[in-house]
């Protein structure tokens, strides 16, 4: 059904054009997941998975400020549409939940991302939205270039993932060539880093929270030594603004590859893994959702240190960097990040940004770990929210 | 200045009950105010094993009424700025407050948002800065405990 409608290419894909009943249909028949919906000029485009996972784009008009809703019919889009009306000012008709997210009327305009921008708006005080720092907006008339240091600070904790999924976007909308193998390469090494140096923030915020006291310290022990390999190896501890549209900014420094690898060391000296599997167990064994995150970080570091190795050595020489084109278009760019995957969406006009958007899995991390709390005794939730580590940042942009 | 943090260091010598031997002990109230995480991650690493912050005197406290000093990272974003207020007047004299990181030093790579007053100084006069983006758990330690060796 979706194919049958009008269609805007996106990277080497293609976004739909729905009329209002298509979008609607599509909503009610269609059963593909729903992975996020966002605003941009006189459009909703909502971003659905396909059976073999790959994208779907599909988009609906706004007509005078509305939109049909998808959330009847998806429960999930309630989240977004609430985002949606709070940034570009378009209201979906017959939506469940029609509170804002995170417009609370402290800013001097509003619909910030509606052209041009409304004057103020009766204040309310605030419930979320502390971490609204307007990132969509600072993203628009920039070049993918310029606008990747925003990317980098979504979330902290997973900055080289929203450097690659916002530079694969950029890199897709441009429609250039691909990128040199050496920087693929450094990318991949960079992300490993970053999804250990997540898992061991994992345990450690677990281990806190279980009072797990010399756990603990040993995991701030092993954080410190992987933001400090980061550092020798990339020039920064958190490798933030070294992945950038085209490729990466700067190569590997001499002495960071032996510096990374001395990571099996530490992490063997650490012995976080058998106190992890001593101490914690026994904590965790009536809450399997908090164990299960455990031993995923667990897994993740072990196969992240045994990956960097082979990535190292398997590393192509040649260059690092390649000008991305002055292009118009679309594209999408995603990766797994430390807590889910990672997806961007950007369309270029001239070669600036005219429209973007980041999904970051804390609109999925969010929820299910709301879920999660409820189905524990009061006492533990704590070690809920210790093993999910959901950011408001990344949500809320 | 100088005599503000003289001040909070005799306060809180008194409080420990260390005298003229000179027992330190600052408390810190953090407070993120739309930050990435980026200074989050360094803050935790400091006051961690890792660096050992309560060794130089430096402890954060959950409470506004039990800290002297507020440490603020993120780019101070308008919806955050009530609570920030709010923290800093239940905060019992004397206090200070430092910004910690780019962000909250002027509003980074914010500045000029809609959704960002931009840095500490758009909402509490402001006592000390430590830049960086994010500065590291080391500098944030040094620019802290600096503060205090008067």
């Amino acid at each position: 059904m979706i194919g049958g409608a009008g269609s805007v290419p996106c990277g080497e894909g293609q976004r739909f054009l729905l009329e209002a009943e298509g979008w609607r249909e599509m909503a009610a028949s269609v059963d593909l997941p729903l992975r996020a919906m966002w605003g941009d000029e006189g459009t909703v485009i909502a971003l659905l998975a396909d059976a073999a996972g790959s994208d779907v784009l599909v988009s609906v008009a706004v007509e005078a400020g509305f939109y049909p809703a998808l959330s009847p019919f998806r429960p999930e889009a309630a989240g977004f549409e609430r985002m949606i009306r709070d940034l570009w000012g378009f209201s979906a008709v017959g939506g469940i939940d029609a509170r804002p997210l995170l417009d609370f009327g402290h800013w001097k305009v509003t619909q910030p991302m509606a052209r041009p921008a409304a004057p103020y708006a009766p204040p309310e005080p605030p419930q979320s939205g502390v971490a609204h720092k307007g990132t969509l907006a600072l993203l628009r008339g920039k070049s993918p270039r310029a606008a990747a240091r925003f990317a980098a600070r979504v979330d902290g904790a997973a900055t080289v993932a929203h450097s690659i999924a916002f530079a694969r976007a950029a890199e897709a909308a441009s429609g250039g060539a691909p990128i040199h193998a050496r920087a693929r390469g450094l990318r991949e090494i960079m992300a490993t880093v970053e999804r250990m140096a997540a898992a061991v923030e994992t345990i450690w915020r677990v281990a806190e929270a279980a009072g797990a006291g010399v756990l603990a310290g040993r995991c701030a022990l092993l954080r410190a030594a992987v933001a400090r390999a980061a550092g020798a190896a990339f020039g920064h501890r958190l490798m933030m603004d070294v992945v950038v549209p085209g490729g990466v900014s700067l190569d590997i420094a001499e002495g960071g590859g032996p510096a990374l690898l001395r990571l099996r060391r530490d992490w063997a000296d650490s012995l976080v893994p058998a106190l992890a599997a001593e101490q914690l167990a026994v904590r965790l064994r009536d809450l399997p959702v908090v164990a299960e995150r455990v031993d995923s970080a667990l897994d993740t570091i072990a196969t992240g240190l045994a990956a960097l190795g082979t990535a190292l050595d398997a590393l192509p020489e040649g260059g690092i960097m390649r000008a991305i084109a002055m292009a118009e278009g679309e594209g999408i760019g995603r990766t797994a990040g430390p807590s889910g995957e990672v997806v961007h969406w950007l369309r270029l006009e001239s070669g600036q940004i005219a429209g973007g958007f980041i999904l970051d899995p804390a609109w999925t991390e969010g929820p299910a770990c709301a879920a999660a709390r409820l189905a524990v005794a009061e006492a533990d939730r704590a070690l809920v929210d210790a093993a999910f580590g959901v950011l408001a940042s990344g949500m809320e942009l | 200045m100088r005599a503000l943090w003289r001040a909070i260091r005799d306060n809180v010598t008194r409080r420990a009950g260390g005298g003229a031997a000179g027992v330190r002990r600052v408390a810190l109230l953090h407070r993120d105010c739309g930050s990435c995480n980026g200074c989050e991650i360094e803050l935790r690493l400091m006051a961690s094993a890792a660096h050992d912050a309560a060794r130089r005197g430096l402890m954060f406290v959950s409470a506004p009424q039990h800290a002297d000093v507020l440490v603020v990272t993120g780019p101070v974003t308008r919806n955050s700025q009530p609570a920030l207020g709010a923290a800093w007047d239940a905060m019992p004299d004397p206090k200070m407050v430092v910004a910690v990181g780019d962000c909250a030093v002027d509003g980074g790579v914010f500045r000029g948002s809609y959704a960002v007053a931009g840095g500490v100084g758009s909402t509490l006069l402001v006592d000390g800065a430590i830049r960086g983006c994010p500065p590291t758990a080391q500098q944030i330690l040094d620019g802290l405990a600096g503060l205090f060796e008067v």
